[in-house]
């Protein structure tokens, strides 16, 4: 079964600097895959590299079973990949709802004057859109927020808007970047089950970029770990916390 | 085309691309550090050179002193907008501000025609003896000379500033990073505080050099506000060179297109350019371009 | 879907405005004719500008071409008036799809001077050409037409107008393409991740905004009476773009607000004399200064300090539906 997602031997270099060095990443369909390193690791490169922001000197980039380096960062969502990010680009002066929206972007033939008119079918697809928005904020406990200001809310709160508008569309591969980042331990937790129960009800395929170990203790199924731009171990959380390797990285191995 | 004119369109185009070249100069100087988009800017230089011309040239003084002093005004009026007007209310963005200096913008040229609109234009005499030199049978005008004499010690003044002073080390930081430079202890309010001054400085410096030229009216600086804008872009807003460098080219096409193609196509044809360069290079001409951060 | 709130607002309006109109004389008819054609066109730069953040200072140039484009067509080439201003409109979006290319690859301040540049250029072509009327411009003969209805027909066509504005702004504000408006402003990477096509919709918004622009300058034209070069030349660009920060940038009813600033104020101050643009200046710089949230920002803190306690309770966190 060719997996969903594959990086063999990405390289990526910019000015004299190493930022990935030939790493392997390999996901299974409906896998949840955590991405671990330090600071400076290269898990946020490797998202780029995935999202096509960042392109690699060398290496190979699948998506299931197609040449993802062909495609340009705007076709994605298209293919059905979708993302978080780290500084949460939301639109602070709209409401949830409408921010949550723009995740459906790619998925709703749009012509420019049923928009313009507002009218027949232009009024119902806007209808139908944002009936999909609501039921993908109710998992996440926001349907009363729906209209307000996406501003006003705490930033756990923002933190689920992005999430919602990361998995609106029912992409088959959802990237996070530091999902936990901010959160309190009670969030976390309720991140935790929510992705859980989306793996199974959606069939999503989950990449999750953090630092934080124990997140991804009883969620993801295997983890890869980066230091300085190399894999250093890949194995399931409860192995690669104790991975000897793991540990110098984060700890730092001074001989 | 003979190369006599030629020359002496070139000349004419260095002179203006001076001017361009320095109020561009002001203009980047205040966005780089204080993402304002000064409009502004030549308005200020008239004011002030209103005042010497109307209540200084009355004393007896030389017109290097008139000089001196119209700088001062400017200086002392940009000190005065930055603290009344720029510093009000203090949690607006840069886009805000840039409106306010809209207004000033508004506000000083309605003030000029109020007080001096009714008698204008007015006559200055300048600040070099009128004539020619000759260099190798070609006429140099001594104001021409004068100018880029004026010109390039402001620039290399400035130059110098930046480069090897605390002062200048400082406006250099907060150009580049605001937040970093108040973290490393740099008072980013009082640099401000001296770039608006000095771009004040270079505005007042310029209309004087200009005013005796063409005439002193209420509507002086107005067609240099776009042009010094445009210097200021094309140096990519970040290289001062490129500004310098930029503000140069400017009034060399400006000049040559005046001459070769039409004077009244002079701006359609100049904007063309700021096009194609913009269309390769939209950092500048000189900057590398960042991409956006994620 | 269309909140109220709003549509209670805007029915007011016209009917307060029917009203007024039945009393008032041909002068203030006139300014409120003025008033709405500024209206319009600082709704389509507020599209370009309030919502996409892409910051415009050439608007007086779509303004310019609507204005002379119905000119040229009635005079030269014997159009209709309607069928002359839809030309010039139509001509217009195109002219604002070419203004809108440097915007896919510039940003802020060099946008703002290129647009600024352009707006000049136009101003500089049409002052030099016989075509165009030089520098003295090109009159048109709208007498009977501004006669007709008692002088009310370029009045109602100027609210219809207007309202169409109105409609078209929220349209696309509420929909697909202002989001992708909006996202493209707050971020264009993830725009792009998204599958928003990032020049498609600066240029559409670059068209809309021309499109409303040059309704506004071909009305403006027909009210007037006359196309030259001062009227629509660099100033104006300033004018509108000062209209649409101070009114409320990005608010849908903040072009109305904005647009009454900047003809009120001089109407009110004709008494003055020479001093009237001295205090307009001022009362722009202090409502800039003192109100960032512009015209209608002041308004809703009013209206809701006005409520009191109980209402504020009850909207506690819920930002009105009018944006």
């Amino acid at each position: 079964m060719t997996p969903l997602l594959e990086l063999r031997q990405v390289a990526v270099r910019f000015g004299g600097v190493t930022a990935l060095d030939g790493v392997d990443l390999v996901i299974p369909s409906e896998e949840i895959h955590g991405l671990i390193g330090p600071n400076g690791a290269g898990k946020t490169t490797l998202l780029n590299v995935i999202c096509r922001i960042a392109r690699p000197q060398e290496g190979t980039l699948s998506y299931a079973g197609q040449d993802l380096l062909l495609f340009e960062p705007q076709r994605l969502a298209g293919l059905g990949i979708s993302r978080t990010f780290q500084n949460l680009a939301l639109i602070d002066g709209a409401s949830v709802i409408d921010n949550v929206l723009i995740g459906l972007h790619a998925h709703r033939p749009g012509g420019l004057i049923d928009e313009l008119a507002c009218v027949g079918r232009g009024w119902r697809r806007e209808r139908a859109a944002r009936e999909t928005a609501m039921a993908a904020l109710a998992p996440l406990g926001l349907l009363e927020q729906a209209e307000i200001l996406v501003g006003r809310l705490s930033y756990g709160q923002r933190k689920m808007v992005e999430l919602a508008r990361a998995w609106v569309a029912k992409p088959r591969l959802l990237l996070l970047d530091e999902p936990t980042a901010g959160l309190n331990s009670h969030e976390i937790e309720q991140l935790r089950l929510t992705l859980l129960s989306a793996r199974s009800s959606d069939r999503l395929t989950i990449l999750v970029i953090t630092h934080h170990i124990e997140f991804l203790l009883g969620m993801a199924d295997r983890v890869t770990v980066l230091d300085l731009g190399k894999n250093i171990a890949i194995g399931t959380p409860d192995e690669v916390r104790s991975d000897r390797r793991v540990i110098d990285a984060y700890i730092g191995n001074a001989p | 085309m003979n190369f006599d004119l030629a020359l002496a369109t070139g000349v004419a185009g260095i002179v203006g691309g001076a001017y361009y070249a320095l109020l561009g100069l002001a203009i980047a100087l205040i966005y780089r550090t204080t993402a304002v988009a000064n409009f502004a800017q030549g308005e200020l230089g008239t004011l002030s050179t209103f005042l010497v011309v109307l209540y200084v040239t009355r004393l007896p003084l030389g017109p290097t002193v008139q000089l001196a002093v119209s700088v001062l005004i400017a200086a002392g009026i940009s000190a005065f907008v930055y603290i009344a007007l720029l510093r009000a209310r203090r949690g607006a963005d840069a886009l805000n501000l840039t409106v306010r200096t809209l207004g000033l913008y508004t506000l000083i040229h309605a003030v000029t025609l109020y007080f001096w609109g009714a008698n204008e234009p007015y006559t200055m005499a300048g600040l070099f003896a009128a004539g020619n030199i000759d260099i190798a049978g070609f006429a140099l005008a001594y104001d021409q000379i004068g100018t880029l004499v004026i010109a390039g010690v402001l620039g290399l003044a400035l130059f110098a500033l930046f480069r090897f002073t605390r002062v200048g080390l400082s406006m250099r930081s907060v150009a580049m990073n605001p937040e970093v430079a108040s973290l490393l202890g740099i008072n980013v309010d009082r640099v401000a505080l001296v770039v608006w001054m000095i771009a004040g400085a270079i505005g007042a410096l310029v209309a004087m050099l200009i005013a005796p030229v063409s005439f002193l009216g209420t509507g002086l600086m107005q067609p240099y506000i776009l042009k010094a804008f445009t210097a200021a872009v094309l140096g990519g807003l970040n290289s001062f060179p490129g500004v310098v460098l930029g503000g140069l080219l400017l009034g060399l096409v400006e000049s040559f297109a005046a001459t070769w193609v039409s004077i009244t196509l002079r701006e359609p044809f100049t904007f063309a350019i700021l096009l194609l360069v913009l269309l390769f290079k939209p950092a500048g001409l000189f900057v590398r371009q960042h991409a956006s951060r994620v | 879907m269309i909140p109220r709130r709003g549509i209670l607002a805007v029915l007011a309006a016209l009917v307060a405005l029917f009203v007024v109109d039945l009393f008032v004389g041909g002068y203030p008819r006139y300014i409120l004719t003025l008033w709405l054609i500024y209206s319009l066109s600082a709704l389509g730069l507020n599209l370009v500008m309030g919502f996409g953040r892409l910051y415009s200072l050439g608007h007086g140039g779509f303004m310019l071409v609507g204005a002379y484009g119905t000119a040229v067509a009635m005079n030269h080439w014997g159009f209709p008036a309607p069928l002359a201003i839809a030309f010039a409109a139509a001509f217009a979006a195109i002219v604002g799809v070419f203004v809108g290319l440097p915007a896919i690859r510039l940003r802020h301040f060099s946008l703002a001077i290129v647009t600024f540049a352009f707006g000049i250029t136009l101003f500089q072509l049409v002052k030099s050409f016989a075509y165009t009327g030089g520098p003295l411009g090109m009159f048109l003969n709208v007498t009977g037409l501004q006669a007709l209805w008692q002088g009310r027909l370029l009045w109602y066509a100027a609210a219809l107008l207007a309202l169409l504005g109105l409609a078209m702004s929220y349209s696309v504000t509420s929909s697909r393409t202002g989001r992708a408006l909006r996202m493209i402003a707050a971020n264009e990477t993830v725009a792009r991740s998204f599958g928003i096509h990032l020049t498609f919709y600066k240029l559409t918004a670059f068209a809309l905004a021309a499109l409303l622009g040059a309704l506004a300058g071909g009305m403006h034209a027909l009210v007037t009476g006359i196309a030259a070069p001062d009227t629509y030349g660099p100033d104006l660009s300033i004018l509108m773009f000062a209209a649409v920060m101070i009114g409320g940038q990005g608010r849908l009813f903040g072009p109305f607000l904005g647009a009454a600033f900047v003809v009120a104020i001089p109407e009110l101050t004709q008494g003055a004399g020479a001093l009237a643009q001295i205090i307009y200046a001022v009362l722009f710089i202090a409502v800039v200064t003192l109100l960032p949230g512009g015209l209608l920002g002041m308004l809703e803190t009013g209206w809701r300090r006005a409520s009191g306690p109980l209402v504020r309770t009850a909207v506690a966190g819920r930002e009105g539906t009018l944006q």
